[in-house]
């Protein structure tokens, strides 16, 4: 079944002469459960792309589609309300609410939306992010690879159908690179969860189940990895 | 608790500098608006209450009504107390300005609670029989009336006790002695205002059987529906008083003023707090774009960005609203303790200015200031809920300044270096943040230079009306039996404490020209007005020895003519008047005679080329002959039917400041003991009372002003701080490439330089406008010239420089502390 169908989406900025085509005709589909990594040199159209399937950002034209739900629909508070439980977003830098301590901050989308919290699920996902105890420190008390855990968890707090993560490891060292994809690896497995990741890095990306190589606003490879 | 609750405060603690000045700009805000309030009511409260001690508390008014009229009344059910004054009867009036005597009875219970009392001299009358007088009544007898003095009064009853004209009397059987025990200051029930009345005290049996009487009411509830219904079928003519106009829920003219004033106060108040909230809001968002728009990612609606928003503005209005109640009451506590005895002064009250208030006074300052930060956060609200996420996610804010607008001109780098092409370029970059700030200090700016102007005016026009004269108190009679007496007029100076002073005598004339005919003369085209004046002996003396004459030379219908007078044209400046060019060697003098028949020749002995600048006897476009006392004596002698009203006498007198209250009393007794009939001027209580007013009006409008000032100074401390806060990696750039701590000085005060000379160049042609504007308003009244208070001016203008500079210095002080890499890293939510 198809999580993700991106139609004939393209992102035009300027006129005439200073026309950049961000994004150009790209027409894919995800299925629900699939490890995707998009690569492709800078300026290649991976971030708008991204910004284009989490609802952030409008098109020129063509439709995203999330669960059957054609996203540019929605008002812009149903869009809201749709990223708020349907995508998971995570961010180089981390991109955490600095005045909300460690679990304000992964709490955030089920607070926005008045839901009670299961504090069950929420122990497993702070323990699997390894950040069971610094949940009343604030961002900048935490290391760059646990703000990017705490980035995750808050992504994840809502299971939804789709996690975008854009280049999540590129403000990262190695060791806690490893960690953070692992920690995604695991989140596709146990959740079935459907992960869009965007990096440079080709060893990340040999980690996931198929890649879409992008260049110039268009996807130029389409690979799905045997493992 | 709710997130969006937390993060509210949440973000006013992090954002605590700019939280901390925005909650003291609402704080100022609501005192003023408190403060406002407060005034208004106490104000009024003032008026009314002096009113009351003047006149009593009715709030209606019958003039005269039949006792049984007066019981049939529609709505009695309404009145809260009534008071009556015994219509008595009238008393034929010696003289041809007042149509009678007034006799009207008071009772014991009334007297001090709904008919005020106060006795100018000598006491309140206890016992039936006894009366007080006004002044009118006592100017009419041959001369002033002692206290204990029984007059006999020929009662008779007027047709009519409050017309003017086609009264008809009708003689009473009985006859009425009282005692007079004093004279009285004020009118009680505004019994007609300056007549000649008699306040006998009654019993009440006496006070019954008045036919007609004078009725005062004060209502149970008092508001214009109840007013009106009240007077509506009143029988006769009836007055609603200031009592009731001055009460809280009556619309009066003089309401209407006091209010409209504090309104326009208001809009001042609401309209800076709006501009610095506004302000505080738009500088903590602009702190806060990344955070908001990763919020939007997250899934922040619309709806849920403005309520944080509001939130966080409602959050530092609790915090605010009590604190600056509670600072507006001790204010205005503090200002009324001060403003009272100057009040009092002004007005020669006994009222006190107090604090007035009710809980819907309370409830409307409290909803007034809840609009004011509803209406500063809408703007910054809106701009929230617009927030895109994608600022958030691409770590940068858009820039939309073009590089053509930042172009410097080229004078600005020629001139002040690479500095000073920096500091003009941000200037430029931050023209939209500025804003705000710049129209809120130049509004400071023109606010305190306009009431500069209205006190300059003010004070101006008091000082023209002292230059008229020196002397602190003038002691004036009149007529040819005084003049006689002028020895013991004269003696009156000797007393303790007058420093200096003279008696002028002056009688008012005209001379004849030689061009005159008899016809002329008769049809009084040729008349031309002179002043005939004397001095007292000492006077005369020290003036002779100065003109080189001796009295002998005066001797003998001779004098001195001042050929040259003091004059102020129409800009106000003072100017000399010449008379004649060749004058005249002799006067041929009319004195003052509707007859013309009493006709004199004056020789003139010495012509003087200036004007009495020191004794001079009086001002005006009148050529003056001075003369021995004897010679005026001789020019009043058989004046039949004149003789009463010449010559004028005047005694002035500059007396010993601390001694000013004690010698005004003297001299009121000696006026009080005195057969001659005096009168006294107190120009230092007048002048005193002048100031006074400037005092209180200087105190008021620069209170108000520096509040103001104030408002807008946190706001710019706000814009300014964090315009350089957020420039700190900017800040931290140019140290990493080689600025030294010198040149960074020197950019910050150039960019001080140029924010002030911006503020400045609308700044003061606008005050100077609004100066010309309150000049023609008020300058030209009083006939003061158009002057711009350059002193103010310069104060204002040097003012904003330094406190630009100051603010400036201490921002950049902090973001110049640290490491150069730490703010080169800096994000923008750090």
């Amino acid at each position: 079944m198809d999580i993700l169908q991106v139609k004939n989406l393209s992102k035009h900025y300027g006129k005439g002469e200073t026309l950049v085509k961000a994004i150009d005709d790209v027409t894919f589909n995800l299925v629900k459960g699939d490890f995707v990594a998009i690569i492709g040199p800078s300026g290649s159209g991976k971030s708008t792309l991204m910004h284009l399937i989490g609802g952030v950002d409008k098109p020129t034209q063509g439709k995203v589609l999330i669960d059957g739900q054609d996203i540019y629909t929605f008002s812009e508070d149903n869009l809201a309300i749709f990223r708020r439980r349907q995508v998971g977003l995570i961010y180089q830098f981390y991109n955490l609410i600095p005045i909300l301590n460690v679990e304000e901050n992964i709490k955030l989308p089920l607070l926005l939306d008045k839901q009670r919290v299961d504090e069950g699920q929420f122990s497993d996902l702070v323990a699997q992010l390894g950040i069971a105890d610094r949940l009343h420190h604030l961002p900048n008390q935490l290391s760059g690879g646990q703000q990017q855990r705490v980035s995750i968890g808050r992504a994840l707090i809502y299971s939804p159908a789709l996690v975008l993560a854009d280049e999540p490891t590129g403000n990262l060292d190695s060791d806690a690179s490893q960690e953070i994809i692992h920690l995604l690896e695991e989140c596709n497995q146990r959740y079935r969860q459907t992960i869009v990741i965007i990096t440079h890095d080709e060893r990340i990306a040999m980690r996931a189940k198929r890649i879409l190589t992008m260049k110039d606003g268009k996807i130029v490879k389409d690979e799905r990895l045997r493992r | 608790m709710n997130i969006i609750h937390t993060l509210s405060i949440k973000s006013i603690k992090k954002n605590k500098t700019t939280s901390i000045v925005t909650i003291l700009g609402i704080i100022m805000s609501v005192a003023l608006m408190t403060g406002l309030f407060l005034f208004s009511n106490g104000m009024l409260n003032f008026l009314r209450d002096d009113y009351g001690l003047r006149h009593g508390t009715a709030e209606v008014i019958i003039d005269e009504i039949d006792r049984s009229a007066l019981a049939q009344l529609p709505h009695r059910d309404m009145i809260k107390q009534e008071t009556t004054l015994a219509l008595i009867g009238a008393e034929k009036v010696t003289s041809d300005y007042y149509v009678h005597n007034h006799v009207v009875g008071i009772q014991q219970k009334d007297i001090n609670t709904t008919v005020p009392m106060d006795v100018e001299f000598g006491r309140l009358p206890e016992n039936p029989g006894e009366a007080l007088i006004t002044p009118e009544l006592n100017s009419l007898f041959d001369k002033p009336v002692e206290p204990g003095t029984q007059i006999r009064i020929d009662l008779l009853t007027p047709s009519s006790y409050t017309e003017k004209e086609n009264i008809q009397y009708t003689r009473q059987e009985k006859e009425l002695t009282v005692t007079v025990v004093g004279i009285l200051r004020n009118t009680p029930l505004r019994y007609p205002m300056t007549e000649p009345t008699y306040f006998v005290l009654q019993t009440p049996e006496e006070n019954q059987a008045a036919q007609r009487v004078w009725a005062g009411f004060s209502l149970k509830k008092v508001n214009d529906a109840n007013l009106k219904t009240f007077t509506k079928d009143l029988p006769g003519s009836y007055e609603i008083t200031e009592m009731a106009k001055y009460s809280p829920n009556v619309s009066s003219s003089a309401r209407f003023f006091i209010q409209g004033f504090v309104v326009v106060l208001m809009v001042i108040v609401v309209a800076a707090g709006v501009g610095l909230i506004q302000n505080g809001f738009m500088i903590s968002l602009s702190q806060r774009v990344q955070e908001l728009s990763i919020l939007s990612s997250v899934g922040m609606t619309k709806r849920q960005k403005w309520n944080m928003s509001l939130r966080e503005g409602l959050f530092m209005y609790l915090i605010a609203l009590p604190i600056g109640m509670v600072s507006g009451f001790v204010a205005m506590e503090i200002l009324f303790r001060i403003l009272t005895p100057m009040m009092q002064g002004f007005v020669q009250s006994k009222a006190e200015m107090t604090l007035v208030w009710e809980p819907m006074t309370l409830l409307q300052i409290a909803l007034l200031s809840l609009l004011t930060v509803i209406v500063a956060t809408l703007i910054p609200t809106l701009r929230v809920s617009r927030q895109t996420p994608l600022v958030g996610v691409r770590q940068q804010e858009e820039i939309k300044i073009k590089p053509r607008q930042l172009r410097s001109p080229w004078l600005v780098r020629k001139v002040f270096g690479l500095e000073g092409d920096l500091a003009w370029k941000n200037l430029r970059r931050n023209r939209r943040k500025y804003r705000a700030t710049l129209i809120s200090l130049i509004f400071s700016l023109l606010l305190y230079l306009s009431l500069s102007s209205l006190v300059y005016y003010m004070h101006q026009s008091t000082e023209i009306t002292q230059s008229r004269g020196t002397e602190d108190m003038v002691l004036s009679t009149q007529g040819a039996e005084s003049f006689r007496q002028r020895d013991s007029f004269e003696k009156i100076a000797q007393m303790d404490g007058i420093k200096e002073s003279y008696c002028s005598y002056y009688l008012s004339a005209f001379y004849i020209p030689e061009s005159a005919t008899e016809g002329s003369l008769e049809e009084g085209e040729d008349r031309k007005s002179v002043q005939i004046i004397s001095y007292d002996p000492e006077t005369m003396s020290v003036l002779l020895n100065e003109w080189k004459l001796s009295e002998e030379d005066l001797k003998g219908a001779r004098g001195v003519l001042v050929n040259h007078s003091f004059y102020r044209d129409d800009q106000g400046a003072i100017r000399t008047e010449k008379f004649f060019e060749n004058p005249p060697g002799e006067f041929a003098v009319l004195i003052d005679d509707p007859d013309l028949k009493a006709s004199h020749t004056l020789t003139i002995v010495k012509s003087l080329q200036e004007p009495m600048s020191k004794f001079n006897a009086s001002w005006g476009d009148t050529p003056q002959v001075i003369v021995l006392p004897e010679t005026m004596e001789e020019l009043t002698i058989g004046m039949g039917q004149i003789e009463d009203i010449l010559p004028y006498m005047n005694l002035r007198m500059i007396v010993e400041e601390e001694n000013h209250r004690e010698i005004k009393e003297t001299l009121e007794k000696t006026i009080k003991d005195s057969e001659m009939r005096m009168d006294l001027t107190d120009h230092r209580g007048r002048f005193q009372r002048e100031r006074d007013f400037i005092t209180v009006s200087k105190i008021l409008f620069f209170g108000f002003a520096t509040i103001i000032a104030l408002i807008s100074l946190a706001n710019i401390y706000n814009s300014l701080i964090s315009s350089l806060r957020l420039r700190k990696k900017e800040f931290a750039m140019l140290r990493s490439v080689g600025m030294e701590e010198k040149a960074f000085h020197r950019m910050i005060r150039f960019e001080s330089y140029f924010y002030s000379l911006k503020l400045l160049l609308y700044g003061i042609p606008l005050g100077v406008l609004s100066s010309f504007a309150i000049y023609l308003y008020l300058g030209q009244r009083v006939n003061v010239p158009f002057n711009v208070p350059i002193a103010h001016f310069a104060g204002a203008a040097l003012t904003v420089v330094v406190v630009l500079i100051l603010i400036m210095q201490l921002g950049s002080r902090s973001v110049r502390k640290g490491n150069i890499l730490d703010a080169l890293k800096m994000e923008m939510d750090l």
